[in-house]
């Protein structure tokens, strides 16, 4: 590690960022459409740069102590059980749950709140189904636990498509998410936010690696936790402590009426679309590759349990934190006219609930400092991203498949370094090319392609015998392809981006269709698999479930 | 060598036989209860609103409570099963990854 190059390349990117926000003038140059660009918000620029000088920090001890390509991508498995779950949690508080579940009660009422309680569903499954199989069967990322007893090339290409292909999706989503909001919250311009975030996250990723990645999102969860309680507890102290004051108040101003406490405000009531929902949010997160590769940064099985277990408490309190915070900002926004435009409608969309909240519950200060808070959420989010994204490069097919597995520790981690550079670079083009695009839709991709692809391959591989190569292979690629074609007919991209009248699929997530055919496939594909190969692949499944259930360590010497 | 294990291996995989057998039954449990809950609750959130959105304590209406219990279910089931794994299954793991005799 080149230290000299480290505080040369970070200074240039502080001084990069308080160029950005210190010179409008320059920002101001490049203009973002549809947007309203607030004024300056001196606090949300101070408690950020005292983020980033922290986390900085952070990456630059972090990068003292990396010595081979397990510390660079999962910490050496070194992590302790509570920080691996906070991380985790950070990685689920993001900008889209604070910001888009709350907004998404204040305008769809209790409905919305299935994006929480699907999330709460899914991890206490990924505790029981994967999470210590995945411990002992894999090293670096998803990828190597399904290559383990079946062809590593063709699993491997496969499995980096869909993995890649998930990274993207979700980097385009955060990256779009992050100028605009950026643009709204600081007053900064889009391709400054975007130049921002993309200079930062590669920082922090090609240098401090995994531990730097978790210690941002440690502190970012932390913020986050600090802010949405002291919102809840201004909220209810505003109604007398009173929950059922916080309802009534709430039903009382919401054009919805009671609604708001009830049903049918999203969904209206269609079966079908509570349904594909529900499962893309209980099944979603099993299939995301910078969630899984977690399992790895701690010592052992046990440790990995624990970690669940840290992470889905911590996400339990922030749901019900946003569940009151969503019903309350329902009447406490209401209380100040001046965040509504002339047709009545609220400055900045649902995405801006929570934060004009943060201002009517906590004045100037409060707003900077969630403003900040939301920046920090999305740059420790594409951090974890472009980490994922840089390890399936490097990892799974740099050295799996282009090198046979050849490749030395320093070697992978020096193409590690370069894959993240790429990725950076990659997403900051993205940013840039769909600014003004009704993006919402990515990240709807990326969480079914994980609840249709990943998730069904992923069970199969742990549970099922009778899995081959070929029914992988195939049926995973036939799965992506069923699950972004029926998301290219959603509303989502035929209505919102083509324009056409009507969508030939009607739901915006594919995942009550795509992923029973999903398992069909590769099940059906596998059973009438008759090659050498599959053979070998079914032969293997005990010494699989072996070293499932006990790890690398198995038969030492007997005792008896 | 048979199924690619060998003899001590294969040993192994009998001793662990038992407590894989535990360990799916409590988590099958836990995983039944819990997607159980979550198919009741999704079915709240259909229909014409009625059922879902019956007051049942003040403002409080059905579908609220089946939320807030769902989230306190998934934190419930995760705590009970990594307890369990700790106490329980861990050390009869561990017994036998060392290749140490039945107590």
């Amino acid at each position: 590690m080149n230290r000299f190059g480290f505080i040369s390349f970070s200074l240039v990117a502080f001084i990069f960022s308080v160029f950005a926000i210190a010179d409008p003038a320059f920002a101001a140059a490049v203009s973002s459409e549809g947007v309203e660009k607030q004024p300056l918000n001196m606090v949300a620029i101070g408690t950020f740069l005292v983020f980033v000088a922290t986390t900085l920090l952070i990456t630059w001890w972090a990068a003292k102590h990396v010595q081979s390509r397990s510390d660079f991508l999962v910490a050496g498995g070194g992590l302790k059980p509570w920080q691996n779950g906070m991380a985790i949690a950070g990685d689920f508080m993001s900008a889209a749950t604070f910001l888009g579940i709350t907004g998404a009660i204040y305008f769809r009422g209790q409905d919305a709140f299935v994006l929480g309680v699907g999330i709460m569903v899914g991890w206490p499954l990924i505790l029981m189904v994967i999470a210590e199989r995945f411990r002992n069967l894999g090293s670096i990322t998803f990828i190597d636990v399904l290559s383990n007893r079946l062809k590593e090339k063709p699993v491997r290409i496969m499995a980096s498509c869909i993995s890649l292909s998930i990274v993207t999706f979700y980097m385009i989503a955060q990256m779009v998410g992050a100028g605009t909001l950026i643009q709204i919250l600081f007053g900064l311009d889009y391709i400054w936010a975007i130049l921002i975030v993309g200079l930062l996250m590669t920082i922090y990723v090609a240098f401090g690696g995994m531990v730097a990645t978790t210690w941002v999102q440690i502190i970012k969860a932390s913020l986050l936790l600090l802010g949405g309680t002291y919102l809840t507890f201004a909220i209810l102290q505003t109604a007398g402590f009173s929950f059922d004051a916080v309802m009534s108040r709430a039903a009382d101003i919401s054009p919805l009426g009671e609604r708001i406490l009830g049903t049918g405000g999203w969904f209206s009531g269609d079966p079908i679309a509570v349904a594909t929902v529900a499962l893309t949010m209980a099944f979603g997160v099993m299939g995301l590759p910078h969630i899984l590769m977690r399992f790895f940064t701690v010592k052992d099985a046990s440790d990995a349990r624990q970690s669940v277990f840290y992470a889905t408490s911590i996400m339990g309190y922030f749901y019900i934190l946003i569940l009151i915070i969503g019903l309350g900002a329902v009447f406490l926004l209401a209380t100040d006219t001046s965040i509504f435009d002339e047709n009545g409608s609220l400055i900045g969309g649902a995405n801006m609930v929570a934060i004009h909240l943060s201002r009517i519950a906590g004045g100037d200060l409060m707003f900077g400092f969630m403003a900040a808070v939301c920046f920090a959420t999305i740059l420790a989010v594409v951090a974890g991203l472009t980490l994922s994204g840089a390890a399936t490069i490097a990892h799974d097919l740099y050295s799996q498949v282009f090198s046979d597995g050849r490749l030395d520790d320093k070697s992978e981690v020096k193409v590690t370094r370069t894959a993240t550079l790429a990725i950076g670079v990659l997403a900051i083009l993205l940013g840039l090319a769909f600014e003004g695009e009704n993006v919402a839709v990515t990240a709807a991709l990326a969480l079914a392609i994980g609840a249709s692809v990943n998730c069904p391959i992923i069970i199969l591989a742990l549970y099922w015998k009778g899995l081959t190569t070929r029914g992988v292979v195939w049926g995973g690629y036939l799965g992506l392809a069923l699950c972004v074609g029926l998301i290219v007919a959603s509303p989502g991209v035929m209505v919102a981006a083509l324009g056409y009248e009507e969508a030939l699929f009607p739901y915006t997530y594919p995942t009550v269709i795509s992923m029973p055919v999903t398992f069909l496939l590769v099940m059906l594909i596998s059973w009438f698999d008759r090659t050498p190969q599959a053979m070998v692949d079914r032969a293997t499944y005990p010494r699989q479930a072996l070293e499932s259930e006990l790890g690398s360590n198995i038969a030492k010497p007997s005792g008896h | 060598m048979s199924n690619g294990l060998s003899k001590d291996e294969r040993k192994q995989l009998q001793d662990i036989k038992p407590f894989v057998k535990q360990r799916v039954s409590i988590s099958l449990t836990l995983s039944g209860i819990l997607l159980l809950g979550y198919v009741l609750y999704a079915y709240l959130l259909t229909g014409d609103g009625a059922l879902g959105g019956q007051k049942v304590w003040g403002e409080m209406t059905l579908v609220i409570i089946a939320s807030v219990a769902m989230v306190v279910l998934g934190v419930l089931t995760a705590g009970i099963y990594t307890w369990w794994c700790r106490n329980r299954l861990d050390p009869n793991m561990n017994r036998i990854r060392e290749g140490k005799p039945h107590e």
